[in-house]
């Protein structure tokens, strides 16, 4: 027999039959509450109406962090904001319940999470509130995503801000380049990496009277069946040949000097921009000067001398017997009447070099003789100063060269005279001469001033002299290193110098020995 | 507490203990082992119930239904001979009680306010005991003590902790404070009845 079946022995069978039956049935309910509990996913617990945690399930447990033995019996201001849960618990108390309303949950851990969370007022059967059921969900997840969401946002738009600044920037810089381009004063043509043309600034349309709308886009060779630029194209080539300030005569007085440069992004090539300016005003200019230069020239030499002639019939005695002093007097205007000859055939050689008359009449020379006649014409002179002068040739055959036998004597004989006045009494200067297989080179060395650091650029210019030269020798037209440049590189010949300040210079200059290309 | 070693005679004996009790008082300390010992622990106290005659299953135990007084009695000396659980330890039993007593879900009712659930507590006892009177002495709202006394009511020593505990903690749920305790008199003692002296801050 079951020991706990006594009250059977008590009381009657049918009434102990209800009555557990009925037991059996609480049990069970009891079993159903629970496992519900159990089940729901959604975190509940019971409130009391003195606000006292009085059940809770696991999920509850879960979310909160409390196990149930900790946090049953508390008060439900253990896991809810105070003022928040009391205000939750008064709507919830007079409406009988609160859907969705959003509450933080302290955790077991001390974290903070939001809960949405939803309440129903429990009553008796008197209608007497006895507490609360209170259901959550928790936000974390969503409030979670919500925030990387908001920053996802934050940063699209900040990214999409900066986009926008930077494309404002570029589109200022964009239009900071067009309109330099556009108002440059140089022409401006843009050929891509393929050779077709991809920009023409206004000022280029208006050198050669072009429309670029029909020309962008063009390959060169498109863009060269175009009247207007034809000649610039057969000029810069089909590829476009890289040059620097050359000059491009597109019609009479108007001139153009053309560089070709090529761009380059991130080290590598882009394309080649051809940059066209116009030089027209200044070659005008240049051309009147030499003009005038040369009418002045032409003009004072007839008299000069008529001069010249005049003063040395007086000084021969033609006209009867000149007093010492009177000699003296005339001797002196008759050498610088000599030098102002001098000075009016420089300059009538440099009008011709400009106006381009200055005519090579190439043939055979042996350069050991020019250079020789050109010493007979200097060495009284260096022997005056007590100048040591030595020349040395690699060879007593005769050099051969094909040039113009005078303008290379004038050459030689500008060096010397330079080396001569330049240095100082019982100096020393020496020509050498020495053959290559296919140059001849000449140096004119001596140990005088040299040339001073900052003016050694300038030294080949036209009227251009040091300022030691100028001190040392006050005469000098500053036009003798300008034509020895001229005549030399109309040689195809190159000319150049080595210099130190207070040790000397060496000058020198090389001359192809055979084919002598027309200029 | 001194370790009782339960025979088939003192079990006997405890449960001669006239009265009933609801099967919560016995369901919510065996709970109490499960969450501390684990099924292990649990199965050796069916075993050992079954081992004194008694053979009660713990999935069996129906909250609602009565039981004998004794069996709560026999069921507390089991679980402190196989545990060696001591004073606090059925002090926390009971305190745990009040957190998994289905009861006290159910007559919520009562919790409303603290005076009406010092109005309802010698209902309360019956409603879980056929016998005992639980009074109310004194609940004194202002100094923050309570004296509750049980008459006509003796189980077990240990059964007194685990008043001391469950009282306790009723009392802190109504009062939402720390309450602490201690049992003043009591019919193991030679008093004619049991006496709680209760305070709170």
């Amino acid at each position: 027999m079951n020991p706990f079946d006594f009250k059977r022995l008590i009381k009657g069978e049918d009434k102990d039959k209800k009555i557990s039956l009925l037991l059996t049935d609480l049990a069970s309910l009891e079993d159903y509450i629970n496992d519900l509990l159990n089940f729901s996913p959604l975190p509940i617990c019971f409130v009391s109406p003195l606000g006292v945690i009085l059940e809770t399930n696991p999920a509850f447990e879960k979310t909160s962090g409390f196990p149930s033995e900790e946090i049953i019996g508390e008060s439900v201001e253990k896991i809810f904001d105070k003022q928040e849960i009391a205000r939750l618990a008064k709507e919830t108390f007079s409406q009988g319940l609160v859907a969705a309303k959003e509450i933080s949950l302290l955790k077991k851990d001390g974290s903070t999470i939001i809960t949405q969370v939803f309440t129903r007022v429990r009553v008796d059967e008197q209608s007497r509130s006895i507490g609360y059921f209170l259901g959550l969900f928790d936000l974390s997840g969503i409030k979670k995503t919500e925030e990387e969401l908001r920053k996802i946002q934050e940063a699209l738009l900040n990214i999409l801000e900066d986009t926008e600044e930077a494309r404002k920037r570029a589109e200022e810089e964009k239009d900071k380049t067009q309109a330099i381009i556009t108002n440059f004063t140089d022409g401006l043509l843009f050929f891509d990496k393929n050779h077709n043309l991809a920009l023409i600034n206004p000022k280029a349309e208006g050198f050669f009277d072009i429309d670029k709308e029909k020309l962008i886009g063009k390959s060169i060779k498109e863009v060269s069946a175009y009247p207007g630029l034809s000649q610039l194209v057969a000029f810069l080539g089909k590829e476009i040949k890289k040059v620097s300030r050359k000059e491009f005569i597109v019609r009479e007085n108007f001139i153009l000097e053309v560089s070709v440069i090529s761009m380059k992004a991130n080290n590598v090539d882009i394309g080649d921009l051809v940059v066209l300016h116009d030089v027209s005003r200044e070659k005008t200019v240049e051309r009147l000067k030499t003009e005038f230069v040369s009418l002045a020239a032409h003009q004072l030499r007839t008299p000069l001398s008529a001069i010249k002639w005049s003063i040395q019939m007086i000084l021969d005695g033609d006209l009867g017997r000149v007093a010492q002093e009177q000699k003296n007097i005339l001797g002196k205007t008759y050498q610088s009447n000599e030098r102002m000859i001098n000075l009016i055939n420089d300059l009538l050689n440099l009008a011709r070099i400009e106006e381009g008359k200055y005519v090579i009449s190439p043939a055979p020379v042996d350069i050991i003789k020019t250079c020789e006649e050109a010493i007979d014409i200097v060495s009284e002179s260096m022997r005056g100063k007590n100048i040591k002068f030595t020349f040395i040739k690699s060879t007593e055959k005769p050099i051969k060269v094909f040039a113009d036998e005078e303008k290379l004597k004038l050459v030689i004989q500008n060096l010397l005279d330079n080396a001569f006045k330049y240095t100082p009494k019982g100096g020393r200067v020496v020509l050498s001469l020495k053959e290559t297989l296919k140059n001849v080179r000449v140096e004119v060395k001596d140990n005088g001033m040299g040339i001073a650091k900052n003016e050694q650029d300038r030294v080949f210019s036209k009227f251009f002299r040091t300022r030691e030269a100028v001190l040392a020798e006050p005469a000098g037209s500053g036009l003798g290193l300008y034509m020895a440049k001229n005549i030399i590189e109309s040689h195809n010949g190159q000319i150049g110098f080595v210099s130190e300040e207070g040790k000397g210079t060496t000058f020198y200059f090389t001359m192809p020995k055979k084919d002598l290309k027309p200029v | 507490m001194e370790r009782e070693k339960i025979t088939r005679e003192k079990a006997q004996k405890f449960m001669s203990i006239p009265g009933e009790a609801r099967g919560v008082t016995l369901k919510v300390d065996w709970e109490y082992v499960l969450k501390k010992e684990g099924e292990q622990g649990l199965k050796k106290v069916e075993e050992k119930m079954a081992e004194l005659g008694y053979p009660l299953k713990f999935n069996e135990i129906k909250t609602m239904d009565f039981y004998p007084l004794g069996l709560d009695a026999l069921s507390m000396a089991v679980i402190a001979e196989l545990f060696n659980y001591d004073k606090d330890t059925f002090i926390e039993i009971g305190e745990m009680a009040v957190k998994f007593s289905i009861f006290l879900k159910v007559f919520l009712k009562y919790f409303v306010s603290p005076q009406q659930a010092v109005a309802e507590a010698p209902k309360m006892w019956r409603k879980h005991y056929s016998t005992g009177d639980l009074k109310i002495i004194e609940f004194n709202m202002d100094k923050g003590y309570a004296v509750l006394r049980l008459e006509n009511f003796s189980l077990h020593k240990i059964h007194c902790y685990n008043l001391l505990g469950y009282f306790s903690k009723i009392l802190e749920m109504i009062m939402k404070a720390k309450v602490t305790g201690e049992e003043r008199k009591c019919t193991f003692e030679g008093d004619k009845y049991h006496e709680y002296f209760l305070k709170w801050k």
